[in-house]
């Protein structure tokens, strides 16, 4: 049993590991052939995980209901959401549009739920940042002050209507040879400090990426495995 | 005064979110129409290398994106379709994210049935299939393979502008409109590069900072950030639409939360006790 727990799923991550690196490689009709197998395989085991995901948070709202937690109504709400799509969905039969060309239950329910609900969501961060940077976006330090100003530029500069008052009205594009237009000023921001410190992060995230693969494929990082026997 | 920023800085966020609701809706129940509106750069060498196209060139278009990012990137996905229906290339749609398929598909369809395209002959819609990242490797040794069928389950051998698209590199361009990960980036680093397939793009506004690295070092031929950029885009294909109209309202919010920001600071620095004071 220990061998199926431990040493197996160290020996297929170790092979599929080192497949999957050397095939990118190596442009072979033979490696193309592994790189759709493997993809497949991905996407199966995609599909498992979406299987773990949805038996997670289902475990984890059974639970808040059953204790009747603070909120416990919303976690009713979430299997209410989930057995109406997916009936909707069956009974649609996963078609968007009826044989007779009409809409079907599954459409109905995307574009007149799911759209305007998502769409609520995420229209409320606008709120919420408003209401944080009036809060907490301070010029405490140099670092902070430097960050302060950046983002004000941006913020006023993206807008159309400040670079026209600014060039057409107040005449200011150009200054000692340098141009000094709203969209320069904030072109320079974006693709200067803002790159720089944009590829020193993917920079750091990829050889961070690289050495987890490696201690993964080498059986040195074994946390994925779990804990005990 | 003192007294005032006091009050100010401890203001109930409700007052705030007031202050938004009203500096968004203004515009829309009462269009400003404020002037200023130019293509940026990026924008404009999208448009150009587009226009460069030949007729029958090959375009694959990714709309990476859910309902919740629609306001920002439909309309930036509705003027690239527009203007690639108009200058008569092949428009091959798609997408990497499941809640988005039904949006993409509304596009396409409605922008084709606007310049009078045929489905199968001057676009294709090909929907969402699961595996983000496996699904560009995929379609980078065989579309077919990834997609047998087409969002209608018609077999995409029998589709007659899918015979000489078989993989990625067919394409003479690439787009994805995306809202984060897999997007734009996904596409570039394992589709685009490794093909040696042009792409453009578009992202919402908070992905922009993280899409310049991409528009400076020339792996874009060009980009569309945000709802501006659809905006700039849709002042190029010179009509007016969702993203226009839109306009004003990033105006106003955006100048609301500069001058909240600005007066937070100045009843910061008034109200704040010397160091050593309790």
């Amino acid at each position: 049993m220990l061998f199926a727990k431990r040493q197996l799923p160290l020996i297929i991550c170790f092979v599929v590991g080192v497949v999957t690196a050397l095939q990118d490689f190596v442009p072979t009709n033979f490696s193309q052939k592994v790189s759709i197998w493997l993809s497949d395989w991905y996407i199966i085991a995609a599909m498992f995980a979406s299987l773990l995901g949805f038996g997670s948070v289902a475990l984890v709202h059974s639970g808040r209901i059953r204790r009747q937690m603070k909120g416990w109504g919303y976690s009713v709400l979430v299997f209410v959401g989930v057995v109406a799509m997916f009936a909707v969905g069956v009974i649609s039969g996963g078609k968007e549009v009826s044989d007779s060309g009409s809409p079907t239950p599954l459409t109905w329910m995307y574009v007149y739920a799911m759209v305007p609900l998502q769409a609520t969501m995420f229209s409320l961060l606008g709120f919420y940042v408003a209401s944080a940077a009036f809060r907490s976006f301070r010029a405490k330090s140099l670092e902070s002050t430097l960050l302060l100003a950046a983002a004000l530029i941006v913020l006023i500069g993206n807008v159309p209507f400040s670079n026209y008052l600014w060039s057409a009205k107040m005449g200011l594009t150009e200054w000692q040879g340098i141009k000094i237009g709203m969209p320069d000023i904030v072109g320079w921001v974006m693709s200067t400090p803002n790159v720089a410190a944009r590829r020193g992060v993917a920079f750091g995230v990829a050889l961070g990426a690289i050495a987890t693969a490696l201690k993964i494929i080498f059986g040195i990082e074994r946390a994925y495995l779990g804990g005990g026997d | 005064m003192r007294e005032l920023f006091e009050k100010l800085l401890k203001m109930d966020r409700r007052w705030i979110f007031l202050l938004v609701g009203i500096a968004l809706m203004v515009p829309i129940l009462k269009p400003l129409k404020l002037p200023g509106l130019k293509a940026s750069t990026p924008v404009q060498d999208l448009y150009t290398y587009i226009e460069g196209l030949p007729e029958g060139s090959k375009v694959l278009i990714s709309f990476d994106f859910d309902p919740a990012s629609k306001p920002e990137l439909e309309p930036m996905g509705a003027a690239i379709v527009r203007h690639c229906m108009r200058k008569k290339l092949k428009v091959v749609a798609m997408t990497l994210w499941v809640t988005g398929a039904s949006l993409a598909q509304r596009v396409v369809e409605s922008e084709a049935t606007a310049a009078g395209a045929k489905y199968g002959e001057d676009y294709v819609y090909l929907g969402w299939k699961p595996g983000n990242v496996a699904v560009i490797t995929g379609m980078r040794e065989d579309i077919h393979v990834v997609f047998p069928k087409d969002s209608k389950q018609t077999d995409l051998s029998k589709i007659p502008m899918m015979q000489d698209i078989r993989r990625l590199r067919d394409f003479d361009l690439a787009f994805s409109f995306a809202a984060g990960s897999p997007g734009l980036d996904t596409w570039i680093a394992y589709g685009a590069d490794k093909e040696k397939v042009k792409m453009g793009g578009g992202s919402t506004a908070v992905n922009v900072p993280s899409m310049a690295v991409f528009v400076q070092s020339g792996q874009l031929v060009g980009f569309i950030g945000a709802l501006r950029g659809a905006a700039e885009y849709e002042l190029l294909m010179n009509f007016s639409g969702t993203a226009t109209r839109g306009m004003d309202g990033i105006a106003l919010g955006s100048y609301l939360v500069a001058a909240l920001i600005i007066l937070a600071n100045i009843g910061y620095w008034l109200t704040r006790k010397p160091k050593g004071v309790a």
